[in-house]
C-alpha cells in the first residue's frame, strides 16, 4: 500500500512541473501583453494612452522579457516564497485576491456537489432498479436536458424566471443591502435566496453522468449470480443492493469523486460569471481576458495541481475500498 | 434610495399597493408617493437643514467638528438642476469592471477647475481663481482657503506642489511626461508656491488647452493627492529602505507600485479625498460591491449654503452586461447612463412604470460608427491609392447609408461624417457635408477616372499591379450600440456593387491595439467621438503610434522623428495646425486652427462616417431629484454622469 501510494506522489512531480510550463506557456501566447489589453480596455472605456508613455512602462515592468525569464522568476517566489506573485490589474497580491474569494467559492462548491452526489446516486440506483419504469425514463430525460442545456443559458433563464416572477434582484450572491454588511442570520438567509440558482444549474447538470454510470454499473451487476444467490438465501432487497451490487457499481463513481476537488475551487466559471457571483471563477476569467499573466497563473497552476491531488486522492481512496485495485488485479 | 435589510423598497411598495390599510399606510404613502402636498410640513423644516443628519449626530457625539470649521472659507457653489431636496438615501449603481474608476469620476471628482453648466469652459473649484498670463504659458491658481481632507487635515499648496514635482516629477512613476502636463519640448512645467494657497505653474511655452485638460474629472482628478497621508510611501520624505520594507512587506516589488496602490481612492479606503464621497468598500472586494460614503468636508455647498452631496452613499456592485441590464430593468439601479446598452432601451421601457424609474434620452459622445483607411499603409501602392481624395470620397459615397439606418435602428440613427458637430467651438459652417450622399454611379466613375478601370472574374477592380481591391476591415464586435458586424456587412455588399472586395476581420480588442499600434491594417472599423477633440486630438490629427488612421505618422510625431515614417503632406498639414492649436497664445488663435483641422477632414474624408446613435439611455429612479433634464451630453471627457453635478442629487424621501 505504501509502495502505491509512493509511486502515485512520484508520478504527480513531473505531471505538475509540466502543467504549470504549459499553463504559463499558453497564458503568453495571445497577441501583446497586459499593457496592451489595458490600452485597450481603456480605449474602449473612451481613454486614449500616450504610446510612448505605454513603452516606459513596458520597460519598467519587465513585461519585454524573455518568456524562460518570466518564467523562472515566477516558480521561483512559488516554490521559495509561496509567492504567486502580484496581479497587474488589481495591483494587488495573487494569493490575497484569492484567499478573499476562498469561503464563498468553498460555499458554492461543496454546496453543490452534495447536491449533485444526493441527487445522481439516489435516481442512480433508482432507476436501475426501476429499470425501463417511468421513473427510470424520467429519471434519465430530466438529466440528459440538465446536461445538455449550456450551464450559462440555464442559469440567464433562470434570473430571468426570478426576475419576472418574483423580482428577484439579479446577480450576485447578496441582495445590495447585504452585501458588504456583516454576517448576520439575516445575510444567512439571504445568502440561501441567491445560492439556489447557481447550485440548481450547476448541481443538475453534473447529475446525468453520475445517474448514467451508476444506473449502467448496477445493471451489470443485478444479473450476476451472487445477487441472485443472496436473494435465494431471503436477504431482503434494499440490503441485498446496498451491501453487494452497489459497492461494486460505486467503483467509478470513487474513481471519478477526486476530479470534483478543482471545481470545489474554480466554482464554474462561466455561470458564475453570468450571475456576478464573487467566486474566483470570474477572477479568472478576467485575468485571462485581460492577460494578468500572474493571476492567471496562479489560479490555474492551483486548479491544476488540485486536479492532480484529486486523482491521487480518488486513486488512493479506490485502493482502500477495493482490494482487486490494491493487488493491481483490476 | 435605502432599504432596510429585510424589507426592501420593493416590498414597501407591494405593501402600499393595497394589502394593509390603516394609519401606517397612510404614513408610508404619505411620504412615499404624495411628496408635494402630504409632506410639505415635515419638508419645510427637513430642507432648512444646513448639513445631513448623519453629520449632525456625529457633531454632537463630538466625533466631527462642526459645518463652519468643515467648509472651506468660500465654499463652491453647485450648480443646480432642480428644487429644494432632503439629505439621505443611498444611491445603487452597477459596473462590469471591478477596477473601472468610473464612478470615482463621475461622483466624486474634485479638481482646480471643473466643466460650468454648459460644459464649455472651465470654471474655478476647489481654486478660488485660476489665471494666466497674456499668452498662456504661466498660470495662477488661488486655492480657497480652509479647504480639508476627508480626515480634518487642511488642503494647502504643498499638496499641489507634491503632485507637480513628487508625483509628475518623478523619473520612477512618470518616465515620461503625460500629454496632460507638459510643455511642447515635452518637459515638466515648473510649480512654485507663492503663499500657502497661491501656487504659479510656468510651461516653456504657451499651453492654452491646460485649464481644459483640468476640467477633465479623469485628468483633473489626478492633481488631487494627499501629501500628509502619502508621503509615509515615498523615498523623497521616508527613507528609502522603510519605503522598500513596507512595499514588500505589501507584496509589492517596487516602491512605486505600492505608492499607486495607497494613492488609488478607488481601491484603498484609507486614502483622504476631496471628492463628495469616498470608498468604505473596495469593489474588488469578494462581495464584488463598492460602498460610498459622503465626505463631511466636501467644499461644495448649494445656493442656500446647505452643504452638499444630499445623498448618503453610493453602492456600485459588479455584474455581467445581462445581470446589469435586468438589474436596471427591475428598477435596483437608481441613476445609470454608462454601461446600459442601446439596444435594451426597449426593456426599460416595458418595465419602467411598473418598476418605478423612468428613460431619459442623452446625447451619445462617439457613437459614430466610422471606417478609418490606414492612410500609412505599408504597402506604398495601397497607401498611395488611400491617399488620393477622390478614392476615399468614392468609398464614402458608395455606402447607402439609409438604408443600414432602416433596418438596424429603424431609420432613427443619425447620418454624418466624423467632424465637430454643431455647438462644438471648432465647428464651422457647411463642414460634415462632402461625399455624405449614397451614389453609386458618381462612385464608380471617380474609380474609373482613378484608373482602376480593369476587372477580375468576380468583378473585383485591379490596381495598376495587377492586385485587386482587396481590403481588410480590423473592428472589435460590439452589439450595445449600432451592431458592428451587421453594419459592416451591408458596407461590404455597398462596396461589392463598385467593385471594392471588403473582408471583415471581428477581432479581440488586444489583437485590434495591437495590430493598429504596429501598422498592420487596411481600414479601421471603430466609433469616433466629436466634440471636444482637442482633449484627445489622436482621433483627429495622428499625434501617437495608436491613431487610427495614420500609425506611422502618428509615431514620428510622437517620437520626434526617431521612429514611424514621415508624415504624408497631408497629413503634415494636419499636424501643423495642431502645433498651432496646442501652443497658441489666444483663444482665437486656437479656435482657428481647430477649425482649420476640422475644415480640412470635411474637405478631405479621411475618416468615414456611416451612422451615430440617435440617443442613449439613462435609467432613473422617480424618487430621484435634481437629473438635467436638456439631453445632455454622456461623454468620457465630461465624466460621463458628472455633466448633471451628481452632489446635488437627492431623493425625494430623503433617508
Amino acid at each position: 500500500m505504501i509502495r502505491f501510494i509512493g509511486a502515485r506522489i512520484l508520478y504527480v512531480i513531473p505531471t505538475l512541473f509540466a502543467i504549470s510550463l504549459i499553463s504559463y506557456f499558453i497564458i503568453q501566447l495571445p497577441p501583446g501583453d497586459f499593457l496592451t489589453s489595458q490600452i485597450a480596455s481603456l480605449e474602449q472605456q473612451g481613454q486614449t494612452l500616450d504610446p510612448a508613455y505605454v513603452d516606459a512602462l513596458r520597460q519598467r515592468y519587465g513585461i519585454g522579457e524573455p518568456f524562460w525569464v518570466q518564467y523562472g522568476k515566477w516558480m521561483g517566489g512559488i516554490l521559495f516564497e509561496g509567492d504567486l506573485g502580484q496581479s497587474f490589474e488589481y495591483g494587488r497580491p495573487v494569493t490575497a485576491l484569492i484567499a478573499e474569494r476562498l469561503p464563498l467559492t468553498l460555499i458554492l462548491g461543496v454546496t453543490t456537489l452534495i447536491f449533485t452526489w444526493v441527487i445522481a446516486l439516489t435516481a442512480g440506483v433508482y432507476s436501475a432498479v426501476k429499470q425501463r419504469s417511468f421513473a427510470d425514463y424520467a429519471i434519465s430525460t430530466v438529466g440528459f436536458i440538465a446536461l445538455a442545456i449550456p450551464n450559462f443559458l440555464a442559469a440567464l433563464l433562470l434570473a430571468y424566471a426570478g426576475f419576472t416572477l418574483f423580482g428577484a434582484s439579479i446577480g450576485g450572491l447578496f441582495s445590495p443591502e447585504y452585501a458588504n454588511a456583516p454576517w448576520s442570520w439575516g445575510k444567512v438567509i439571504d445568502l440561501m435566496n441567491h445560492l439556489w440558482i447557481p447550485v440548481l444549474v450547476i448541481g443538475l447538470a453534473g447529475t446525468a453522468g453520475i445517474i448514467r454510470v451508476t444506473r449502467a454499473n448496477l445493471l451489470d451487476e443485478l444479473p450476476k449470480p451472487y445477487v441472485v444467490t443472496a436473494r435465494a438465501k431471503g436477504l431482503p432487497e434494499g440490503k441485498i443492493i446496498r451491501k453487494y451490487p452497489l459497492r461494486i457499481a460505486l467503483n467509478p463513481f470513487i474513481s471519478t469523486a477526486g476530479w470534483h476537488l478543482p471545481s470545489l475551487f474554480d466554482g464554474e466559471v462561466i455561470v458564475a460569471q453570468v450571475l456576478a457571483l464573487g467566486t474566483t471563477g470570474p477572477l479568472l476569467l478576467g485575468a485571462l481576458k485581460s492577460q494578468d499573466m500572474y493571476l492567471a497563473g496562479g489560479i490555474i497552476l492551483i486548479i491544476a495541481v488540485l486536479t492532480v491531488i484529486g486523482t491521487l486522492m480518488s486513486d488512493i481512496l479506490l485502493a482502500v475500498v477495493d482490494p482487486r485495485v490494491r493487488f493491481g488485479k483490476a | 434610495m435605502t432599504s432596510t435589510p429585510g424589507l426592501s423598497r420593493r416590498s414597501f411598495v407591494q405593501l402600499g399597493a393595497g394589502m394593509i390599510a390603516g394609519v401606517a399606510l397612510v404614513t408610508l404613502a404619505g411620504c412615499t408617493f404624495d411628496a408635494p402636498a402630504g409632506t410639505a410640513g415635515a419638508a419645510g423644516t427637513k430642507t432648512s437643514l444646513k448639513e445631513a443628519p448623519m453629520l449632525t449626530k456625529l457633531v454632537k457625539e463630538g466625533k466631527l467638528p462642526e459645518l463652519a470649521k468643515r467648509l472651506p472659507a468660500k465654499p463652491a457653489v453647485a450648480a443646480s438642476f432642480g428644487g429644494t431636496a432632503l439629505y439621505g438615501g443611498t444611491l445603487k449603481r452597477g459596473q462590469l469592471d471591478a477596477g473601472d474608476r468610473g464612478v470615482m469620476q463621475a461622483f466624486a471628482t474634485a479638481s482646480f477647475v471643473e466643466w460650468d453648466e454648459d460644459n464649455r469652459k472651465p470654471v474655478p473649484s476647489l481654486a478660488e481663481k485660476f489665471e494666466s498670463n497674456d499668452d498662456m504659458s504661466e498660470f495662477t491658481m488661488t486655492l480657497r482657503s480652509g479647504l480639508k481632507w476627508s480626515d480634518g487635515e487642511p488642503y494647502t499648496a504643498d499638496d499641489v506642489l507634491f503632485v507637480m514635482q513628487n508625483w509628475l516629477g518623478n523619473k520612477t512613476m512618470m518616465p515620461s511626461a503625460p500629454y496632460w502636463f507638459s510643455s511642447a519640448d515635452k518637459s515638466v512645467p515648473q510649480a512654485e508656491k507663492v503663499s500657502d494657497t497661491v501656487i504659479k505653474i510656468s510651461f516653456t511655452s504657451p499651453t492654452p488647452l491646460w485649464p481644459k485638460y483640468l476640467s477633465n474629472p479623469s485628468v483633473g482628478g489626478q492633481f488631487v493627492k494627499p501629501l500628509h497621508y502619502l508621503r509615509q510611501f515615498h523615498p523623497d520624505f521616508t527613507d528609502q529602505g522603510t519605503v522598500d520594507a513596507q512595499a514588500k512587506a505589501a507584496g509589492f516589488d517596487s516602491w512605486d507600485k505600492y505608492f499607486a496602490d495607497r494613492d488609488n481612492t478607488w481601491t484603498n479606503p484609507d486614502v483622504p479625498v476631496m471628492g463628495a464621497y469616498r470608498v468604505i468598500t473596495s469593489a474588488s472586494s469578494a462581495s464584488g460591491t463598492a460602498d460610498l460614503e459622503r465626505n463631511p468636508y466636501y467644499y461644495k455647498t448649494d445656493a442656500d449654503g446647505r452643504q452638499l452631496p444630499f445623498v448618503d452613499r453610493l453602492q456600485v456592485q459588479i455584474l455581467a452586461q445581462e445581470a446589469l441590464d435586468l438589474r436596471a430593468a427591475n428598477g435596483d439601479l437608481d441613476f445609470q447612463a454608462q454601461f446600459l446598452g442601446y439596444n435594451t432601451t426597449q426593456v426599460y421601457l416595458q418595465n419602467a412604470e411598473k418598476n418605478g424609474f423612468h428613460v431619459d434620452r442623452w446625447t451619445p459622445a462617439g457613437s459614430l460608427l466610422s471606417l478609418c483607411p490606414n492612410l500609412s499603409h505599408k504597402d506604398p501602392e495601397i497607401r498611395e491609392l488611400f491617399s488620393k481624395k477622390e478614392f476615399r470620397g468614392a468609398l464614402s459615397q458608395a455606402i447607402n447609408r439609409e438604408a443600414i439606418n432602416k433596418s438596424l435602428l429603424g431609420g432613427l440613427g443619425v447620418v454624418m461624417q466624423p467632424v465637430a458637430p454643431k455647438g462644438d467651438e471648432y465647428y464651422s459652417d457647411g463642414i460634415g457635408k462632402n461625399f455624405l450622399e449614397f451614389d453609386a454611379d458618381a462612385a464608380n466613375s471617380a474609380l474609373d477616372e482613378l484608373g482602376l478601370t480593369e476587372k477580375d472574374s468576380n468583378g473585383v477592380r485591379l490596381m495598376n499591379s495587377g492586385k485587386p481591391l482587396d481590403f481588410v476591415l480590423l473592428y472589435v464586435d460590439a452589439t450595445t450600440e449600432i451592431a458592428r458586424t451587421d453594419a459592416y456587412s451591408m458596407v461590404v455588399k455597398d462596396l461589392a456593387n463598385v467593385g471594392i472586395k471588403l473582408t471583415l476581420k471581428p477581432a479581440d480588442s488586444t489583437l485590434y491595439t495591437q495590430s493598429r499600434t504596429t501598422n498592420d491594417y487596411d481600414i479601421d472599423g471603430t466609433t469616433v467621438p466629436q466634440t471636444k477633440f482637442d482633449l484627445e486630438p489622436v482621433w483627429y490629427v495622428p499625434t501617437g503610434g495608436n491613431s487610427h488612421s495614420a500609425p506611422a505618422f502618428g509615431q514620428w510625431y510622437a517620437s520626434a522623428g526617431e521612429s514611424g515614417e514621415q508624415p504624408s503632406a497631408d497629413v503634415q498639414k494636419l499636424l501643423d495646425s495642431w502645433d498651432a492649436l496646442r501652443t497658441a497664445t489666444s483663444d482665437d488663435a486656437r479656435v482657428k486652427a481647430g477649425k482649420a483641422i476640422m475644415k480640412q477632414h470635411s474637405d478631405e474624408c479621411y475618416m468615414i462616417g456611416i451612422l451615430a446613435l440617435p440617443f442613449v439611455p439613462v435609467v432613473i429612479n422617480n424618487d430621484l431629484l435634481n437629473v438635467r433634464d436638456d439631453k445632455p451630453e454622456l461623454a468620457f471627457v465630461l465624466g460621463r454622469e458628472r455633466v448633471t453635478k451628481p452632489e446635488q442629487l437627492a431623493f425625494a424621501t430623503g433617508e
